[in-house]
């Protein structure tokens, strides 16, 4: 433990060391490798590419299909201009105040949607920060593939960034790691943040980005007819589908305002029917684990015994009429419900909190924008259209914040 | 096919089959007669039936049939006769939610047959009656536990004298838990709660005891978040040291709210052997794929799904979400494996609103 732990440190300080030599670097330079780097991962063809295709349905657990359009849809997405963009939205909160960077951001990964790992790592990379990201021994291999691939696109930025894993991850060696950084990142569940924002020095900065879930509201303007629930259907299905409902933004229950003239039990079945039915051949749901089964078990047989299950072969949606939220153990199970009217619908969003992360609204940019002014607090930090909850774009804020906030201080010039 | 009909062969079958004796044929044709009665009668079921597209009336073994997911007692009244008729309403422990899973039973006759049945064949297989001591409430204090309503009725069936109950309206009673094992008045049956026997060993401080030759302790349920998790093995040998009895002499029993049959390890009946549930000859236990819900071959791990004769007024089908693989003529149950996949983001919102 002690040489691990002397490992630890001394990686550490390897890329904090590295801290004036990234400061000076040009910002279009940084988003042009973490760019490079995105892009020959998402490159079927490139060599980090076929390896992270051949590596990543092992370690998630999603199919091939799966990660081949999470690469697509969500890496290939951080191109050097994106990223650029990504890196002039971080501005002083007032005029001439300079940056006052670390030497040394640590950041903490979550498992359950692997492609996070890139902005979490781009995020103080483009702040010039150096960053250490810790990930999980079963789930580490996008993290090391991206580090390879920054280093590969530029050897110099390549240096500020380390990947580690603690086998068996102990505390010691992650307080080891934390005790060199000027900022803690966490992705992770409630408990996660709450035992690591515990254990920091109190002058080290915390950045939590807590886990959640997204649902779906659809007004009852939105179902006129079969044609228009059809498409939605399809839209409703690639949210639910994508990552296999893992992700904080995927959604588990959809909303159907009661005065639709199509009923909100059709959708139901048009979401397994025809959108979850098509996406189950495009793509298709990775390995059920045997505990997530259990809860499976008993999400789909209460929605049987309550209301409707319309149950496939690796995906169900149930309807259960105006009856309370059941969350889904996820892996493409999802409810269909009804509410009486939005303000039905905010009263049954409130216990979520800050634990809703997205709400996919099947409305207009107007429409969207007007109902995300009248949520009530504090809710969904992503308001935004169906079929499009699992790929926000690379510049999309945190939890509401600023990507940056807390990862650099600035310093004010009297 | 009526209720009346059913209840009887559930008794006339239980206590056939109380030595021990196996006859799956007999077993499966009632389980076969009461779903079908069950899927006309008991609406919850109904509506899974139906869901699953089974014919009542053509399905052949009670392998035909869904089997009711445990979750389902959390939000609907599982039985075929209305609440009037309650004999008791047992309930699942609570939940963060304060949701509980609610069992009305109309007749405990059944449940008294079956309790006694598979307590005497592998609790007290070489003894009429001793001594028991029990770490849990008795019925009084919990009237809506059946585990509790179980060790009453054991006091009855198996002790010796009064049986020493060491929970009390305040919790542990720790002089009545002392004066109790300290005695030397033969053999003891220490009947308890995991959570109970966690709480007791953290009350008796340094205390060593010896229980005299013949002894033994029954253990039960998991710790539904209010103690630290013990591993099984570890809680053996926490109790092995504690209170002097060979690991052989500790059985776990398994039991839930949603059953009306019990299932203990073969470890008194056969202390060579690996540890194992006896699956008494009028329940069926096979742990099922989750997804298919096919069951698993022997050795796979699958998530168990009982059926249990003595459920007549509500679900004999009942699928659990306990991880479980078959040994021969047995059960493993491995719990909630540790490090168990976590469910992505949904679970820490689970918590968060108390859904768990």
């Amino acid at each position: 433990m002690k040489g691990e732990g002397n490992e630890v440190r001394s990686r550490a300080a390897r890329v904090a060391a590295t801290a004036p030599a990234l400061r000076a670097m040009d910002g279009e330079r940084i988003a042009g490798a973490i760019g490079r780097a995105a892009a020959a991962i998402a490159d079927p063809t490139a060599d980090v590419g076929r390896e992270a295709r051949a590596l990543l349905p092992d370690a998630t657990g999603l199919s091939e299909a799966m990660v081949g359009w999470a690469l697509t849809h969500q890496v290939g997405i951080a191109t050097p201009d994106s990223l650029t963009r990504l890196a002039r939205s971080m501005q002083p909160p007032r005029e001439g105040a300079v940056p006052a960077r670390g030497r040394l951001c640590v950041v903490v990964l979550s498992g359950n949607v692997f492609t996070a790992a890139l902005r979490a790592i781009a995020l103080p990379l483009l702040a010039r920060v150096p960053v250490v990201a810790k990930a999980s021994t079963r789930e580490d291999v996008f993290p090391r593939l991206l580090a390879r691939a920054i280093a590969a696109a530029d050897a110099e930025l390549g240096s500020s960034l380390d990947v580690v894993t603690f086998p068996g991850g102990t505390a010691a060696l992650e307080d080891t790691l934390f005790a060199q950084a000027d900022v803690v990142a966490v992705y992770g569940s409630d408990s996660t943040l709450s035992d690591v924002r515990g254990r920091l020095p109190a002058t080290t900065t915390f950045v939590p980005h807590g886990h959640g879930m997204g649902a779906i509201w659809v007004p009852s303007d939105a179902l006129p007819d079969e044609t228009a629930a059809t498409a939605l259907a399809e839209r409703v299905a690639l949210d639910v589908a994508a990552f296999d409902q893992r992700g904080c933004l995927s959604p588990h229950a959809v909303w159907v305002g009661a005065a639709a003239r199509f009923p909100a039990r059709e959708l139901a079945r048009l979401v397994a029917d025809h959108g979850l039915a098509r996406l189950a051949g495009e793509l298709p749901r990775g390995a059920l684990p045997t505990e997530i089964g259990g809860a499976q078990v008993q999400w789909r047989g209460v929605a049987a015994a309550r209301g409707e299950l319309f149950e496939r072969d690796g995906y169900a949606v149930s309807f259960e009429g105006p009856g309370a939220l059941r969350l889904s153990p996820g892996y493409r199970n999802v409810s269909v419900l009804e509410c009486l009217d939005e303000q039905d619908l905010f009263r049954r969003l409130t216990p979520l909190g800050m634990h809703l992360k997205a709400l996919g609204v099947a409305a207009d940019v107007e429409a969207r924008r007007s109902l995300a002014a009248r949520l009530p607090a504090p809710l969904a930090p992503r308001v935004s259209a169906v079929g499009t909850m699992q790929t926000p774009p690379i510049d999309t804020l945190a939890d509401g914040h600023s990507p940056f906030a807390g990862l650099l201080r600035w310093t004010e010039v009297g | 096919m009526t209720r009346d009909v059913l209840a009887g062969r559930a008794h006339a079958l239980i206590g056939r089959l109380a030595d021990g004796s196996r006859d799956d044929g007999a077993r499966d044709a009632l389980l076969r007669d009461a779903l079908a009665w069950q899927a006309r009668s008991v609406a919850p079921y109904g509506r899974l039936v139906a869901s699953r597209r089974v014919d009542p009336d053509a399905a052949r073994s009670p392998a035909d049939f869904p089997a009711l997911p445990t979750d389902v007692f959390r939000w609907a009244r599982v039985a075929a006769h209305p609440p009037g008729e309650d004999a008791r309403v047992f309930r699942t422990s609570g939940t963060t939610s304060g949701a509980r899973g609610a069992h009305p039973i109309r007749d405990l006759s059944l449940y008294d047959r079956a309790a006694r049945a598979a307590a005497r064949h592998a609790l007290f297989p070489d003894v009429d009656r001793m001594r028991l001591v029990l770490l849990a409430p008795d019925e009084r204090l919990a009237p809506d536990s059946s585990l509790s309503y179980m060790l009453s009725r054991f006091a009855t069936w198996f002790a010796e004298g009064e049986a020493v109950w060491a929970w009390t309206d305040a919790g542990l009673s720790v002089p009545r838990l002392r004066e109790a094992l300290e005695g030397e008045a033969g053999p003891i049956a220490l009947l308890g709660t995991s959570f109970a026997f966690v709480h007791a060993d953290e009350a008796l401080g340094d205390a060593r005891f010896r229980l005299p030759e013949g002894s033994r302790i029954m253990q039960t349920g998991g710790f539904k978040g209010r103690a630290r998790e013990i591993a099984p093995g570890a809680m053996r040998a926490r109790l092995r040291r504690r209170y002097g009895v060979a690991e052989t002499r500790i059985v776990a029993e398994y039991g839930m709210t949603e059953l009306q049959s019990q299932m203990y390890e073969t470890t008194l009946r056969a202390p060579a052997e690996a540890r194992r549930l006896w699956v008494p000859g009028w329940v069926r236990a096979v742990p099922v794929d989750p997804d298919t819900l096919a069951p698993v071959p022997e050795g796979e791990v699958g998530i168990l799904r009982v059926d249990d004769v003595a459920n007549v007024d509500s679900a004999c089908a009942i699928q659990t979400s306990d991880l479980a693989r078959r040994v021969g003529e047995g059960i493993e149950l491995l719990g909630r494996a540790p490090g168990a996949v976590p469910r992505g983001c949904s679970l820490a919102v689970e918590e968060a609103l108390g859904e768990g």
